[in-house]
């Protein structure tokens, strides 16, 4: 048994005995399998804001348990959960700011330089706070694309965006770290050399 | 990263590999979650454990769940934070009258808990150590050496974790959290001397 038909078992037999029983502890259970990789992906997606991130989880959990019964397994349940996670944040982004969650003009965001760059005392460069700097829209893209195993297809029906969208905001998702990297490293340098 | 990936410097995929894919919610976040499902009629309130049947026999699967849980929790990213210096607990995970599971999926969705319980322990730096323990119970002192099978009673200690707290209240507050008294089990909180 592979590990993705493993983990497809378990998801089956935690939501089978939700379904069935709608009981509080099977309910904990199916929380406690999906919770901890849906908080880092909102956390990534609110920039950091726990507040934010925490309103985000329970707004899926809510939107979860009421849909669980219409789904028909055609994805993992891993990412259904996330679709439904990140359809919650862009409508609270709508809310926030209509502009600033259109992808589009996230491009223009884009900032000429990299952000503010730390190193850790062991020299491990903080990318983590470097994604979560990154304009809404390319976050978006690369969260999914990176780091959640989206394809651009997928990408493409969960954002409303074309396919080539996709691909055009990861590549400068990925040149905006990458263009901080490069500062990292120099900076490094010149702290070696001084 | 599955695709465009030729215009990923190696560097740039290592670092992003690194990063963590998980991260430990709040506990009291769960507690509103249930809460606010309960007030809109989507939970039904915890009722009795099981309507399948309760097994008291010690089983491989759950101490296969536990193992499951300990290893999880060690194995965890390398980066986490360092256990919280101060107090420390060993909390022992007894047999009780936890409810060992029929399927292998039902297994397996226990280990996803007992590892997401762990690694939001590890998470918080207040994971220290854990181990699970075998069947086989040899007992030595002034009387005859007796030979048990774990099989014998309720007070079989399972396995154990140590952990880290502010206080004891803190180390019954993170015990109340594990996963193993939802299923049924027990857990005897002890702080450690410091000697």
């Amino acid at each position: 048994m592979t590990r993705a038909e493993s983990e497809s078992g378990t998801d089956r037999a935690l939501v089978s005995d939700f379904l069935e029983s709608r009981d509080e502890g099977a309910f904990r259970r199916l929380y406690a399998a999906h919770t901890p990789r849906l908080y880092l992906f909102l956390l990534r997606l609110s920039g950091g804001r726990e507040a934010e991130a925490e309103e985000l989880l329970q707004e899926t959990w809510i939107r979860a348990s009421s849909s669980l019964p219409a789904f028909r397994w055609q994805s993992a349940l891993a990412t259904w959960l996330c679709g439904i996670a990140l359809n919650a944040w862009r409508e609270a982004a709508r809310a926030r700011s209509p502009v600033c969650a259109s992808i589009e003009s996230a491009a223009e965001e884009i900032p000429a330089g990299p952000p503010e760059t730390r190193a850790d005392g062991t020299g491990r460069v903080d990318l983590e706070r470097a994604i979560r700097r990154l304009p809404e829209g390319f976050r978006e893209v690369l969260l999914l694309h990176d780091l959640e195993g989206y394809t651009h297809e997928e990408i493409a029906g969960l954002l409303g965006i074309s396919p080539g969208t996709s691909k055009s905001q990861l590549s400068r998702a990925r040149g905006w770290l990458r263009r901080w990297l490069v500062a990292e490293a120099g900076s490094a340098q010149k702290e070696g050399v001084q | 990263m599955s695709e465009t990936d030729d215009d990923v410097p190696p560097e740039h995929r290592r670092l992003l590999s690194e990063l963590d894919r998980e991260a430990a919610a709040p506990p009291a976040l769960e507690e509103r979650i249930v809460s606010a499902l309960r007030a809109r009629g989507m939970l039904r309130a915890a009722g009795p454990r099981s309507r399948a049947p309760v097994r008291l026999a010690a089983a491989a699967a759950g101490l296969i769940l536990l193992a499951a849980g300990f290893l999880a929790g060690r194995s965890f990213d390398p980066r986490r934070p360092s256990p919280t210096p101060g107090p420390r607990y060993a909390l022992f995970l007894l047999r009780g009258q936890e409810r060992v599971p029929q399927r292998p999926e039902e297994e397996a969705g226990r280990v996803a808990e007992y590892r997401a319980w762990a690694r939001g322990l590890a998470k918080s730096g207040r994971f220290v150590s854990g181990e699970k323990l075998e069947d086989r119970v040899e007992r030595v002192g002034s009387a005859p050496d007796v030979a048990a099978s774990a099989e014998n009673g309720e007070e079989e200690i399972r396995g154990f974790f140590v952990i880290s707290a502010s206080d004891f209240q803190d180390a019954l507050s993170v015990a109340r959290g594990c996963p193993h008294l939802r299923h049924g089990g027990r857990i005897l909180v002890r702080p450690i001397a410091s000697v």
